[in-house]
Formats: C-alpha cells, structure tokens, sequence
C-alpha cells in the first residue's frame, strides 16, 4: 500500500515539477515578447502582461504546495525546538490539522470563485476569470493530500516521504 | 476583539506555526468574528489578488537570474577578476568577497544565493590563508547583505506592491546606500587586515588584470544591462529581469559552458518553487491586511507613536527600533508583510516620502539577516562553511555596527535615497 502510494505521489510530483519549469519558461516567454513587441516586431499577443499574471498566480499556488510537503515553507523556529519530545510532536499535529482545516475552507470558497468567474472574460485574453481561482483550487487539492498523509502517517512512525531534490535555498 | 486576533496571530507566529497560515488563519477568525456582514469568499478573492499583479512577475525572474549566475560560471569569473583586481592589498579574499558581492548585487537581488555562491570557493580559501573561521563567515555574510539593497532588489518589489509605490524609484533608492555600505565593510576589511596582519596576495601585471577582466566581461556587464537599461528607459523593471536571464543563459550555455541544457528543468524548478514560498505570503497578506485595517492597529500606532513624537526623523527612529526588534524573532520578507500594512500609514501621516521609508525599512530589515538570534545569513555561511555560529556572529559586529550607522546617515540624510529616483524622468 506504501509503495503504491510512493508511486502515485513521485508521478503527481513530477508533474507538478514540469508544470512550474513551464511556468517559469512562459514568464521569461511573455514578459520577454513584450519588449520585442515595444521596440522590433508587432506580435499577436494582446495583453502579455494578463497572461503572466495568470502564470504567475498558477506559480505562486503550485510551488507553495510543493514547498510544504518539502518542509520549505517558512516559520519562525524561536520557542519550539526548545519545547519537549512530546510536545512539540502535539504541536505538529494541531499545526497541520489547523492547516488542514483553513485549507478545505479556502478550498471551498475557492470553487465558489471558479463558479463566479467562469462566465467572465479576463480582458485582453481568451482565458475566463475562473483560471485564477482554478490554480487556488488545485492548490488546496494538493495540500489537503499533503497534509492528511502527513498526519495519518506521523501517527504510524513515518515521515511523508521526499522525492524532490532540495538545495536552492 | 479584531486587536486580540492581531495578537493571537502574533502568538501564533511566535509557537512555530507558518507564517503565511498564522495570518490566513488571523484574517479568517475576524471573518467569523463579523458574522453574516461579511462573505467568506473574500479570504480567496484576497488572497488570490495578493499576486496577481505584473510588477510581482520579477520575483521569479530575478531568483533565476541568480540562480543562472551561480550555476553557469559566471559567479566564479566575477571572483576570480575581484581577486586580479584587489588581490595585491592585506586581506585581499575579504575585499575580493565584498567586491565579488557588490557586483552580483547588481543581478541577483537575493542575499542567501549570494552567500551561498560565495561563501564556498571564499571560505576554504580564506580559512587557507590564515583569516580564521569567524572572520572569513562574517566577510560572506556581510558581502551578501548587499544582495538585497543593491538593485534589483526582491524585497523592494514586494514593499512596491505593499504600497502601491514606482519599483524602479525604489530601486534607485538602494543604490547609494548599498554603496556606503560596501564602502564600509571595504574598510573594515583592510583595518582587520592591518591588526591581524593577513597576508596579501602576488601582484597581478596590467596584462593579467585586463585579461582577468576580459574573462569577467560578460558577467561585468550584467549590472549594467539592468541599471543602465532601467534608468535609460530601454527597459521597463520586469522587462530587465527577463534581459539579465536571457544573458545569463546564452553566457552560461555558450560562452562560459558552465551550463547544460538538460540542467534547465531543474534551474527553472528550483526558481519557480523558492519564488512561490515568498509570493504565497504576499497572497497571504490579502485577507490579513483588511484584517489590519479592520482592526485599526494603525491607528492605535500612530496614536501611540505621535504622543511621543511628530517629528519625522524621531518616527522613523522610533520605527526603525521597533523593526529592529522585530527582525529579532521574525525573517525580513515576513516581517515587512506583516508590518508594513501598519507602518505605511503612519509614514504617510506624517509625511515621511514613501520612496525613503521603503528603502530605509528594507535597510533595516535586511540588517535583520545578520543580526541574531535569527539572523539568516549567519546560518548560511555557517553551514556553508562549517564554521560555528558563534564566531561567525562575533566577527559580525563590526559589519553589523557599519550597518547601522548607514541606517541611521539614510534616516538623518533623506538625500541618500531620493537624490537617485529625484532624477528619474
């Protein structure tokens, strides 16, 4: 059962691994077409800069999902690592349960936005205002996974495994 | 009842639980608090708003910049040319790092990766000549300090974005200071030198000079491509970021090698995934900044500053101190989300100029990486170079002390900061 789980988790991270290379790639794309649009060539490209903005928020979502199931994402470590075994193992479940909980509320309240904006045009683009909150989504999605296999496996004495090489930051 | 919120959340940071969640879960409890008046889907409409702005589109693309820097060779050039440059002097690797520091301050905009590209040919080799653990830790550590205050300049886009002020303005802004503050170290180098007689290195001839800058060129031209073609208008701030990566790229691709493409996916990854963790506390800061404006701590601030003073020298002093403190239990980037929805107003209020707040703010913040107990960058060059934080944070304090004393000359002499942005078009 672990093993398969490893499984479906390296592919779904391997995915999202390449999605945000994309991303990365089209910001470099779109915001480069613009100052070749400014100054050499008229390029078909209405808004560049909402399209960036779409990616960019499609970025922040994903690789802030990412970062947490890494352990990348920030705290202040002043008062906890000097706390008791025990302790600090109670403050990480309530920690990644109360995540858990404000992630399912954002989550759902995310959707209702995918519903409002998916009849709306986002201007200068042939994407709908639902793209947006669509990455938020997905998101929420991707943590709620994190986070409850984080907490059912730290209840069975085991970590949440890491596929991803870290080493950036 | 929205103040005590304000200060669960601060409770909340201070237990260890995260940053960017500490405020979500702040901002939605006032939510609650107000009942039916207000509708829940403001918490993702806000946060999602946080981001979606062009000028933010930098953060990525400046931390690629770097990271393109650090891995194609350009990072190792820049050294190499400081050391045929300044090798001569006492204590030479120190001057080297500080000037190896200034210049990819010019490109990168992010103090760790600065450090860390640094800190691991600079350390073995100082510790090799004889400067000491503490001492070669200290150099990096300030030499990256400039990362952030040099343009282009991350936490200067996210002030921009807190205040809805010209990033480019602010940009010009760090450059005077980022100067003094390199100017110092520069000193402090050759004084530690002096005392503890370092060694310098063989002379380099003129030949080798030129031809240590012909092989640096290409990275040389790097701070120039962004200042010069930000103040010259070729380029818009974000356009600059996608110039310096292009170059970046072609230079480590093809004419250093330092670089192969199949490295790419990884490089662009590692950007995008450490730019996400800065911008999700910017989406963060949505829900939390109404919260802030609901909870009027502003104006319980500014009442509680102006009783003491109106002076605006004496409340950025005031500020400064209160961010000093701040930078004591909070990282840089956090803090400035956190607070700074509070302190704009006031710095508005009492006519401080937004441009010399920003940079004076992120100055003081940026300080904050250096100073303990959480100070980040003595962490880095710590690991970096295995070296025990204690020394490292020992040999910092002259560093430190320079630093504040540009602090305070940017705080006294307004004209530091706005003589550059004053004579943009």
């Amino acid at each position: 059962m672990i093993d398969l789980l490893e499984r479906v988790l390296r592919i779904v991270e391997r995915s999202l691994e390449w999605l945000m290379a994309a991303l990365v790639a089209g910001l470099v794309l779109i915001v480069g077409s613009q100052f070749v649009d400014r100054h050499f060539v008229t390029l078909p490209i209405a808004a560049p800069d909402a399209y960036a903005r779409v990616m960019l928020v499609w970025l922040t979502f994903i690789g802030f999902a990412l970062a947490v199931k890494g352990g990348l994402n920030i705290r202040v470590d002043l008062i906890d690592s000097h706390l008791p075994k025990r302790l600090q193992r109670g403050l990480e479940y309530v920690f990644d349960g109360t995540m858990l909980a404000l992630t399912v509320i954002i989550g759902t309240n995310g959707w209702r936005l995918i519903e409002i904006g998916h009849d709306q045009d986002r201007l200068g683009t042939i994407l709908s205002e639902a793209w947006p909150p669509a990455a938020l989504v997905l998101s929420c999605t991707l943590l709620t996974l994190f986070l409850v296999l984080r907490i059912v496996l730290r209840a069975a004495g085991r970590e949440l495994p890491r596929h991803l090489q870290t080493g950036t930051e | 009842m929205l103040l005590l919120l304000f200060v669960a959340f601060i409770l909340a940071l201070i237990v260890g639980f995260d940053v960017a969640y500490s405020m979500i879960l702040a901002a939605w409890l006032g939510v609650e608090y107000r009942g039916d008046a207000i509708d829940t889907v403001m918490m993702p409409l806000s946060m999602i708003a946080g981001v979606d702005t062009y000028a933010l589109v930098q953060v990525p693309l400046f931390i690629l910049a770097g990271e393109l820097m650090n891995r194609g060779g350009l990072t190792l050039r820049l050294i190499d040319w400081a050391q045929a440059i300044v090798g001569r002097v006492k204590g030479s690797l120190g001057h080297v790092s500080i000037l190896t520091n200034l210049i990819m301050a010019g490109v990168s905009g992010s103090a760790v990766a600065d450090a860390v590209a640094t800190g691991k040919p600079l350390i073995p080799a100082m510790r090799k000549e004889g400067y000491g653990d503490g001492f070669s830790g200290a150099v990096i550590a300030a030499g990256a300090l400039l990362g952030p205050i040099i343009p282009p300049s991350i936490p200067m886009v996210v002030y921009a974005q807190l205040s809805s002020q010209s990033v480019v303005k602010l940009f010009m802004a760090g450059i005077a200071p980022g100067l003094l503050l390199a100017s110092g170290f520069m000193v402090i180098c050759s004084i530690v030198a002096r005392v503890r007689d370092f060694p310098g290195r063989p002379p380099v001839p003129w030949s080798g000079k030129v031809k240590a800058t012909g092989r640096a060129g290409w990275a040389l031209l790097m701070p120039l491509i962004v200042i010069g073609g930000i103040r010259f208008g070729l380029l818009t701030d974000t356009e600059a970021a996608v110039a310096v990566v292009v170059y970046a790229l072609f230079v480590s691709l093809f004419v250093y090698r330092g670089l192969r493409a199949k490295e790419l996916p990884k490089l662009l990854y590692d950007a995008g995934r450490s730019a996400a963790v800065i911008l999700f506390l910017l989406a963060a800061a949505g829900p939390f900044s109404w919260l802030v404006a609901e909870s009027q701590v502003s104006n319980t601030v500014v009442d509680a500053i102006s009783s003491w003073s109106t002076n605006p020298v004496v409340v950025l002093l005031i500020i400064n101190a209160f961010l000093l403190l701040i930078g004591c239990i909070i990282e840089p980037l956090p803090a400035m989300i956190i607070f700074l929805p509070v302190l704009i107003p006031l710095g508005a209020q009492l006519g401080i100029d937004p441009i010399q707040f920003g940079a004076v703010v992120v100055l003081n913040l940026m300080i904050g990486l250096m100073h303990p107990p959480i100070g980040l960058l003595l962490f880095v060059v710590s690991s970096v170079g295995r070296i025990r934080i204690a020394q490292v944070m020992w040999h910092s304090l002259p560093f430190l002390a320079w630093a504040f004393v540009v602090l305070i000359l940017t705080i006294v002499f307004p004209q530091i900061t706005l003589w550059l942005p004053g004579h943009l078009k």
